[in-house]
């Protein structure tokens, strides 16, 4: 980070450094000693980024080392993130280094691999609207299993930051969700479709693939009341199974998922699909086949039931 | 001598584009090797005159490459003898998805690297997330190209170590306007289709979770965590061209599920051997790449295919059947009877996935990189500078001329390879001697991009009357030619299937010779039965007209000469129609135009044909008396009939096949046949019509 910030002033930016680590090894401070320093303000003997200063002195980029420090009591912001939130609400590029286990979401994941507990973190919604993520990424030696799932977690992380960036972009230019970079998974509720099964081999695949799980139902009018105690069941099961779920409402239910699934960018489906069967759909076939030639961008999975 | 070698270790340098620091990187990485004292050696490199990349590179031992002569020009490729000869520790590779010239002693790199490294000897190399064979179809659906040169899966799968190198989209965009990467006037062309920053951001999440994933895939051989039974995918292969993508997806989820991953091939035919050569064709390419995925396929024969797949899958123990949507419209009365239904239906319990047919603006991708003209071009062509003269361009291409098959035309390039224009050898060969070749070049020449639809390519080729076409690669620079000849078989192929139509029949697909007796009684009774029951109508004409043929025996004789006029009137327009509109020179909107000259023609022919019929019933009628008295109002009756006839048959052979094709009909099953039917029926009415009117108060 403080190369790149270097490389930055060498190009004829405005670089300050706001907030350092407490220890600084060697090479770090032979970068730091072609960079401007605001000092830091010490409360109760821990160093608070000094926000006042900085925005006063209103350089282009400010480097922040260490993004999830947490600041002493009757400081400015309780946490060293919504600092940075501030110097970038008043137009001062921040340039942060944060440790994976750090990351709200990721803190507990890490802990199971390294054993070791850390307190402060920073809400991965922030993370999300970093503008770039960079990885600092050393291979791992093989000899340490642990290094290399921190290591994947790492990436996978930054992977997702940078999907949100793009959605944001596609967003706000008006196109359409870009296909293609990742993978995510639709499971269709419906009153005798076996939601378990489905919702299962969706949470596995998705651990597999590092995606979401998403779990529709279609609102009909003429439910039995068997049927919409089966289909709220099952709607809990994917509640409780990590899927967000949504409740539509369209006439034509298969247009209403397909739409649907459009409009979240989903690459597969996962239905039900009877294996009772008569004349009737032996030869004009049944909603799943429906469903199958309307989501043609889109694979279908089918469960038996 | 016998040496117990371990198989060399592999590590990548992986990317998300050209230009993110690969070989950079491992340049360092391999100078570091040897300052620690490691046996370190150049094995290929491409600096692409790179200043940085040619500095690193000093000062590690280089092994000279191989040199491979071939049309356009010699190229050069790693020497893996050499090397294994030279044995070093490590070996650097760059480009592992490098293909190498026809004639090197393995087809691509990535082989080259793996008899390195069962030689004993380590590599370290590059290569690009759009490299992945599996990821094309999804790199396509980002970028819009199809990638020709790319790397299986499983050779990624095996590197002992992935390192990602990455930097920025925006930073990257920014070495490529400094010109780092590219030259300036090539990186303009690049910056339109590869190098646009959400491109690079999605490429570049692609290539970071790729990374995830090959570490992922690392531990798992560490720990292992078996959950659940193990999974199984079985995809279907079939003819279809989306067989291609099916296998890809198929590959790539199989990978990340860590299940196993099997195919097979159902068909109905009685034997292999005995399917349409077109089908077999494209099921033996699917097999093989199927092989290349390392994906074990069979081949199986059943009546019902829909029922075979699925008892296949029981049998070898397969979870999920893998299948694609059909390419054919759906079936629209009976939706439930077409084979993914079936499938469908047929599993009862096993999942099936019909996978995503995807589209970018309205297009399918191809099936596989072949298919584009990138895949068909070859270099052997002739290249002269715009500032030669004449003379010194002729005696340019005499000294190229022993490297190139066959000289049609001669390419005028600039220093980046960019086309500036194209001169035949007549004209060449006609210009003044002292004139420049940018004063006689054409500079309005017709080109194609390298991801052209070969079909295109070849209507493009016979409509210009072209012997060849330059291929223009996405930054404007000239990357090959297709000539007529590579694509005869192209167009042989789709003309042999319009010209049985044409027959009245189904496409026979595949050679006359080899269609089995069965089949072709098959193929062929059932339009010459439909065709039969329409001209069963021309009895009911007659039996309408009964009364006149009873009063003048004599307009019976010449019955089958007037209709067959009409006939062979007619089919001979829809030929010619059907045969302009297959090379594309006849377009919808172009039917007016088609029916005013027909009109013409029609007349003419008919007034033609008129003027023969009168002659004969003249001369029988002076020779041997043969038409009575009233021959002469029977001649003229003739020969207005034949004008009617014929006129009518040409303008409804002309315009069935334009009819035809408003209706979303293939316009080669507006068989001739079926026009000699329908102008059969019509041309007897107007003869009869002719003769009631011409006859009135003679004859009849």
């Amino acid at each position: 980070m403080f190369d790149e910030g270097r490389r930055r002033k060498e190009r004829g930016q405005d670089v300050v450094a706001g907030a350092l680590q407490p220890t600084i090894p060697s090479e770090i401070q032979r970068l730091l000693d072609t960079l401007e320093i605001v000092p830091m303000l010490h409360i109760d003997g821990t160093p608070v980024m000094d926000v006042e200063a900085i925005l006063r002195r209103h350089p282009q980029i400010c480097l922040v080392d260490g993004l999830a420090y947490d600041n002493p009591q009757p400081s400015r912001n309780a946490h060293r993130w919504e600092d940075v939130e501030e110097l970038l609400s008043a137009g001062i590029t921040v340039v942060g280094s944060v440790n994976l286990q750090y990351i709200d979401d990721q803190r507990e994941a890490v802990e199971k691999i390294t054993g070791k507990r850390v307190a402060p973190t920073i809400p991965r919604a922030f993370l999300n609207t970093a503008d770039e993520i960079v990885v600092v990424d050393a291979p791992s030696d093989s000899a340490k299993p642990g290094l290399a799932a921190l290591r994947e977690m790492a990436l996978l992380l930054s992977a997702d930051v940078i999907d949100s960036g793009l959605q944001r972009y596609a967003q706000s230019h008006g196109m359409e969700t870009l296909r293609g970079t990742h993978e995510r998974f639709l499971v269709c509720l419906t009153p005798r479709a076996n939601a378990e099964r489905m919702l299962a081999v969706a949470r596995r695949n998705a651990a597999r693939f590092h995606c979401d799980v998403l779990a529709v139902y279609v609102t009909q009018p003429n439910l039995s009341a068997k049927d919409k105690t089966a289909l709220q069941e099952a709607a809990g099961k994917a509640q409780a199974a990590g899927a967000c779920v949504d409740v539509l409402d369209g006439k034509d239910p298969i247009e209403t998922i397909v739409q649907y699934a459009r409009s979240h960018g989903v690459t597969q489906i996962f239905v039900g699909h009877s294996v009772k069967r008569n004349w009737h759909t032996r030869l004009f076939g049944n909603p799943v086949n429906r469903l199958v030639r309307a989501a043609r961008e889109m694979d279908v999975r089918i469960f038996p039931h | 001598m016998a040496l117990e070698t371990r198989r060399g270790r592999l590590k990548i340098y992986f990317g998300y584009a050209a230009g993110v620091g690969k070989t950079f990187q491992m340049l360092e990485d391999a100078r570091e090797l040897k300052a620690r004292g490691g046996d370190v050696v150049l094995g290929f490199l491409a600096a692409h005159g790179r200043g940085d990349i040619v500095k690193l590179s000093d000062g590690l031992e280089q092994v000279h490459p191989l040199r491979i002569a071939r049309r356009g020009g010699a190229a050069e490729e790693m020497d893996v003898d050499a090397i294994i000869r030279r044995r070093p520790e490590i070996c650097v590779v760059d480009e592992l998805a490098h293909s190498n010239a026809p004639g090197s002693p393995r087809q691509k790199r990535w082989q080259d690297v793996e008899a390195l490294r069962d030689a004993g000897i380590d590599v370290l190399t590059t290569m690009n997330v759009h490299d992945l064979a599996s990821l094309s179809d999804q790199i396509w659906q980002i970028t819009g190209l199809r990638i020709r040169e790319t790397v299986p899966d499983w050779v990624f799968q095996q590197a002992d170590e992935v390192v990602i190198v990455d930097v920025t989209p925006r930073a990257l965009v920014h070495r490529l306007e400094r010109g780092a990467i590219y030259s300036p006037a090539a990186a303009a062309g690049k910056a339109q289709s590869l190098f646009q920053e959400p491109t690079l951001v999605a490429l570049r999440e692609l290539a970071i979770r790729q990374t995830a994933q090959a570490l992922e895939a690392r531990q798992g051989e560490h720990g292992g965590e078996p959950e659940g039974r193990a999974e199984r995918i079985l995809v279907n292969i079939t003819a279809d061209a989306a067989t291609a993508m099916l296998l890809r997806r198929a590959r790539r989820v199989a990978d990340y599920l860590h299940a196993g991953c099997i195919a097979v091939c159902v068909h109905s035919a009685p034997e292999f051997s005995a399917l349409p050569a077109s089908q077999r064709q494209a099921i033996e390419r699917h097999l093989r790449f199927a092989e290349t995925l390392h994906v074990p396929a069979t081949v199986l024969q059943a009546k019902d295919r829909a029922r075979a797949l699925v008892d296949y899958a029981h049998e070898n123990g397969a979870t999920q059947i893998f299948i694609c949507r059909s390419a054919d419209p759906p079936k629209r009365w009976f939706p439930g009877l077409e084979f993914t239904d079936r499938v469908v239906q047929e599993a009862r319990d096993l999942e099936v996935t019909v996978i995503a047919s995807p589209s970018r603006a309205g297009r399918a991708p191809g099936a596989y990189p072949e298919d584009e003209a990138g895949g068909l071009m070859h270099s052997g062509y002739v290249t002269v500078s715009p500032d030669m003269t004449i003379d010194e361009a002729i005696a340019e291409i005499r000294r190229q001329a022993e490297q190139v098959e066959m000289i049609y035309y001669a390419y005028a390039l600039d220093d980046s390879q960019h086309l500036l224009g194209v001169i035949s050898f007549r004209e060449l060969l006609s210009a003044e001697r002292s004139k420049k070749v940018r004063d006689v070049m054409r500079t309005d020449y017709v080109f194609v991009p390298e991801d052209a639809d070969k079909e295109a390519v070849a209507q493009l080729l016979a409509k210009r009357r072209l012997l060849a076409v330059p291929v223009l690669g996405h930054d404007g620079r000239m990357i090959g030619i297709v000539s007529s000849a590579d694509l005869a078989n192209v167009v042989q192929q789709e003309a042999g299937e319009d010209i049985q139509k044409i027959g009245g029949m189904e496409a026979l697909e595949g050679p006359y010779l080899e269609v089995t007796f069965a089949q072709m009684v098959r193929k062929r009774a059932g339009w010459l039965a439909i065709l039969f029951v329409g001209e069963m109508l021309t009895a009911t004409a007659m039996g309408y007209y009964s009364d006149e043929i009873a009063r003048a025996v004599v307009l019976a004789l010449f019955l089958p000469l007037i209709i067959s006029s009409g006939g062979n009137s007619g089919s001979q327009a829809t030929t010619l129609v059907i045969r302009a509109m297959a090379l594309g020179e006849l377009r919808m909107r172009d039917w007016w135009r088609v029916i005013s000259r027909e009109v013409a023609t029609g007349l003419a022919l008919g007034a033609i044909l008129g003027v023969i019929g009168i002659s004969r019933i003249l001369l029988w009628q002076t020779v041997r008396g043969t038409y009575g008295p009233h021959y002469l109002v029977v001649a003229l009756t003739i020969g207005c009939s034949l004008v009617g006839v014929v006129l009518f048959g040409t303008i409804a052979g002309s315009m069935l096949p334009f009819l035809l094709r408003r209706c979303g009909l293939d316009p080669a099953s507006a068989s001739a046949p079926f026009v000699a039917t329908l102008v059969d029926v019509s041309g007897l009415i107007i003869y009869f019509t002719v003769a009631s009117f011409i006859l009135r108060g003679t004859l009849l």
